[in-house]
């Protein structure tokens, strides 16, 4: 089993370096798509390996919520848009791959060892590391739909680190959680849509023209 | 009906229990009026206005009687530490106690207080109908608590607790009237210098703590002394700065010619004619009795002092309204407080023991005339603003016939501020420029009998325009023809406002008739070696041949006109009278047309153009302003309203705070 989630905190490691180096936008949904699959996967796993049924619902959600409704809500915006939309990123990709292994470096080099012997919590590691590549998306993408493409790789990064240090936060919480990030989704994507319409851009830099 | 009246009036019933005893009785006295004869609304308004001023009278007097004790046995009157349950630290210890030198002043702040009582019994009528009315008589009496605790105190807590309290009690009187647009923008301006000053005495004070370990003024006496010089320069620095804000010296002034006319009439009287000695009071205790002057302080305070001094009688020639006018008369008259200040430091690290003495005596008898004319001023100013309405000169005249008592009061408080001699204003300049004469004399050789030449020099201009100034306001605003239908219609102050102005008037005349009095008592209040005896004014063996000088110089002043005037008459022979109609291009005749405010003061504006350099504004305020706009803009560069560089300060804090953590 310990080999399914070393392959599944590997997947994600790659799709997080990928998202953020990404040509087009569709590329990107499509990557957080196979990112939220493969936590999904790592819950499964996991829930296999404790027994808790919680966990298997979890996962399920995931699978239902990440992997499928919001790359779907996503891709349905960038359809409305335009298919060929390209990712405008403020910098180079070389650059931003070596940030991203910087990130997965800090991860690594901040996660505490507790002293149990057993090293360092790798999948803490990954996961802040993620929390940091996430905010990167927010920060070097221009494009809306891709902040909120940043925004779910945070949340992911977030939930996998509950699941690393505590299997998971309570049920309920983790239920709230998942209905606020597709509200959250479903707002980003009308509010792209609205914005390309409005400017014919869906860059945030634009929004600066609103200002009085 | 009754119950209307006793929720209506509970506002001020509670306050009143709150802040004075006396009149939670009067309170209660008139609450049971109410209730029992069914009084109108306006009378219970009255009783409590009434009631209010006349409470702050009893105040007032017993800190005038508190003074007066204070002069020869200085009293411990009060120490008690505050929230010792909290705090561990000794510094918020209420510590109330007189030395001589605050007596001084705390009797100056009484009689001002009774006056201004008085005169707001009748002032007052205006606001009344205002139901806050009543705050205001509140907030004078808390302003005369705040300035006689700051002049009470023993201990730096105490000083600045009544210090900031006394600024901000006046911001509200300030502000009082602010349905007028100035007022508010007055007010503000006020209350910001006011706090940068403040700024600057806590640090002083902190200082003066760090090397002496304590906050008692009494362990300051005896240790301050022994600092290191360069520190006590610094000290001496800070409070120059804040004190000099609060005095309305040149650089630091441009609150005071705003907030002075914003206030109401009483309250404007109370600021300039003691809440600025306060700041006197304090530069005196720290720099002459605290610290071992050094010469270049005396000559920091010669030359802002004289320069605010000539510049501020120089404005005060300019200005039409009456108060602004009297405002920058304070302004000069603070400029000359503080030359002789400087007079008596320089002597002082000169060791000239003497003149310092004799300059410290002018100083402290100077703020006392000051308070006393200045407050008599504003008072008379305030009833011709309740009598016409107008507030400028060139709107005024004719009120010689229609108001006098105002008139009266006007008269001997112009006289007195331009100096001459049976009032009280003379007696304090002549010994300024006996002392300012004795230091040029004796140090000849020395650069500092030039700076003390300068002040003479300063003083003498100073003296001149004061005169224009004072003949201006008489000649403009009492004489003539009415300028405007208020000024034609101009009616007497009530008898309450009456009675402070004949009082002031009384007041003023009286610190001139006995000038030998008052300097003996000065004498308690120097510190040890300025004393002096008065064989060493060189111009008398006999102190008490002061007493005499007023009158001889009256009679020199009045004789050697009548000696000019029969010279003329002699020479020239009677004069030539040809009565005529005026001439006026064949229109009729009006009262605008006869010579104005503004064309009066034409020759020195003409002559002195070069002085109206907007130092103050152009070379600091513009400046500092500019900057602050400039840094504004670098904060905007950061705070730019991109979603994306916010994220990135979040970003960079939380990798940065991770791995220090870590």
């Amino acid at each position: 089993m310990d080999f399914w989630l070393d392959v599944t905190a590997m997947a994600l490691m790659v799709s997080t370096s990928w998202i953020i180096a990404i040509r087009y936008i569709l590329s990107g949904i499509k990557w957080l798509s196979f990112q939220s699959f493969m936590l999904s996967l790592l819950t499964a796993v996991l829930a296999i390996e404790t027994g808790r049924t919680d966990l298997f619902v979890i996962a399920a959600i995931t699978l239902a919520v990440k992997a499928i409704a919001i790359p779907y809500i996503l891709y349905r915006t960038l359809k409305a848009v335009g298919i060929d939309r390209q990712a405008e990123k403020s910098f180079g990709r070389d650059r931003l791959i070596i940030a991203v292994l910087a990130m997965w470096a800090i991860g690594y080099y901040v996660t505490p060892d507790l002293g149990l012997g057993s090293g360092h919590n790798l999948y803490l590691s990954i996961s802040i590391g993620m929390l940091l590549s996430g905010v990167l998306i927010m920060i070097t993408h221009n494009k809306a739909l891709m902040q909120g493409v940043g925004l779910i790789v945070i949340e992911n990064s977030l939930f996998l680190a509950a699941l690393s240090t505590s299997f998971g936060m309570p049920f309920l919480v983790d239920i709230g959680i998942f209905l606020d990030v597709l509200v959250v989704v479903v707002l980003i994507a009308a509010l792209s849509f609205r914005m390309d319409e409005l400017l014919s851009s869906m860059s945030i830099e634009k929004l600066r023209r609103l200002k009085g | 009906m009754v119950l209307a009246h006793v929720s209506t009036i509970h506002p001020i019933y509670f306050l009143s229990g709150l802040t004075l005893r006396n009149h939670y009785v009067l309170m209660y006295i008139s609450y049971n009026i109410i209730i029992y004869n069914d009084l109108e609304m306006a009378d219970v308004q009255r009783i409590v206005h009434v009631s209010i001023n006349l409470a702050t009278v009893a105040f007032s007097v017993g800190i005038l009687f508190l003074g007066w004790s204070g002069l020869e046995h200085p009293t411990l009157l009060f120490a008690h530490p505050l929230f010792s349950d909290i705090f561990s630290t000794s510094f918020f210890t209420l510590n109330l106690a007189t030395v001589p030198l605050s007596s001084v002043f705390l009797m100056t702040l009484g009689v001002l207080g009774v006056l201004s009582a008085i005169y707001g019994i009748g002032y007052g009528e205006v606001y009344r109908a205002r139901f806050e009315g009543a705050w205001l008589d509140v907030g004078v009496f808390l302003f005369i608590a705040a300035m006689a605790v700051v002049f009470l105190a023993g201990n730096a807590f105490t000083f600045l607790f009544g210090w900031e309290m006394m600024s901000f009690v006046s911001y509200l009187l300030v502000v009082y009237e602010s349905e007028r647009p100035e007022v508010n923008m007055a007010g503000v301006l006020y209350l910001a210098m006011t706090q940068i000053g403040t700024v600057f005495l806590i640090l002083a004070f902190y200082l003066l703590h760090q090397f002496t370990g304590s906050y008692d003024f009494a362990v300051f006496v005896h240790l301050a002394r022994t600092l290191s010089p360069v520190l006590q320069s610094v000290i001496f620095l800070f409070t120059f700065v804040g004190f000099a804000l609060k005095a309305g010296i040149m650089p630091l002034h441009i609150w005071l010619p705003r907030a002075h006319p914003a206030a109401p009439s009483h309250v404007s009287a109370l600021m300039s004619g003691i809440m600025l000695k306060t700041a006197l009071y304090g530069l005196l205790l720290v720099n002459l009795y605290w610290l071992s002057p050094t010469v270049w302080w005396g000559v920091l305070f010669i030359v802002l002092g004289g320069s605010s001094a000539v510049l501020g009688a120089f404005h005060a020639t300019q200005e039409t309204d009456i108060k602004r006018i009297l405002a920058y008369s304070s302004i000069e008259n603070m400029g000359l407080l503080f030359m002789v200040v400087g007079i008596s430091i320089a002597a002082f690290a000169l060791r000239e023991w003497t003149i310092a003495g004799v300059a410290l005596c002018a100083t402290i008898y100077q703020a006392m005339n000051h308070a006393a004319f200045k407050s008599l001023l504003f008072h008379a100013a305030g009833s011709m603003i309740h009598g016409t309405h107008e507030r400028s000169l060139n709107f005024l005249g004719g009120l010689l016939r229609r108001m006098p008592y105002t008139s009266i009061a006007m008269a001997v408080g112009l006289l007195s501020v331009a100096a001459v001699p049976p009032f009280n204003g003379f007696m304090s300049e002549w010994l300024v420029f006996l002392a300012s004469a004795d230091l040029a004399r004796t140090n000849l050789h020395n650069v500092v009998g030039l700076f003390a030449a300068i002040a003479l020099f300063a003083l003498l201009f100073t003296g001149a325009l004061v005169a224009l100034m004072a003949a201006r306001i008489f000649g403009v605003g009492f004489q003539g023809e009415g300028r405007s239908p208020g000024a034609r219609a101009a009616h007497e102050a009530p008898f309450a406002m009456r009675l402070s102005l004949l009082m002031g008037a009384l007041y003023a005349l009286l610190l001139g008739l006995f000038p030998a009095f008052i300097v003996n008592a000065l004498q308690l209040t120097l510190p040890e070696p300025l004393r002096f005896s008065p064989v060493h004014l060189w111009y008398t063996g006999n102190l008490f041949a002061i007493s005499k000088l007023p009158f001889i110089l009256l009679f020199l002043l009045v004789g050697g006109g009548f000696f000019v005037f029969l010279l003329l008459r002699l020479f020239i022979g009677k004069e030539q009278r040809h009565i005529a109609p005026t001439w006026t291009c064949g229109g009729e005749r009006m009262a605008f047309m006869s010579y104005s405010a503004t064309g009066f003061s034409q020759p020195v504006a003409r002559t002195f153009r070069s002085l109206m350099i907007p130092v103050a504004r152009g070379y600091m305020y513009r400046p500092a302003w500019d900057f602050v706009l400039k840094t504004a803009q670098y904060f905007r560069r950061i705070q730019n309203g991109s979603v994306r560089s916010y994220l990135v300060y979040l970003f960079v804090t939380v990798i940065v705070l991770l791995i220090v953590v870590r």
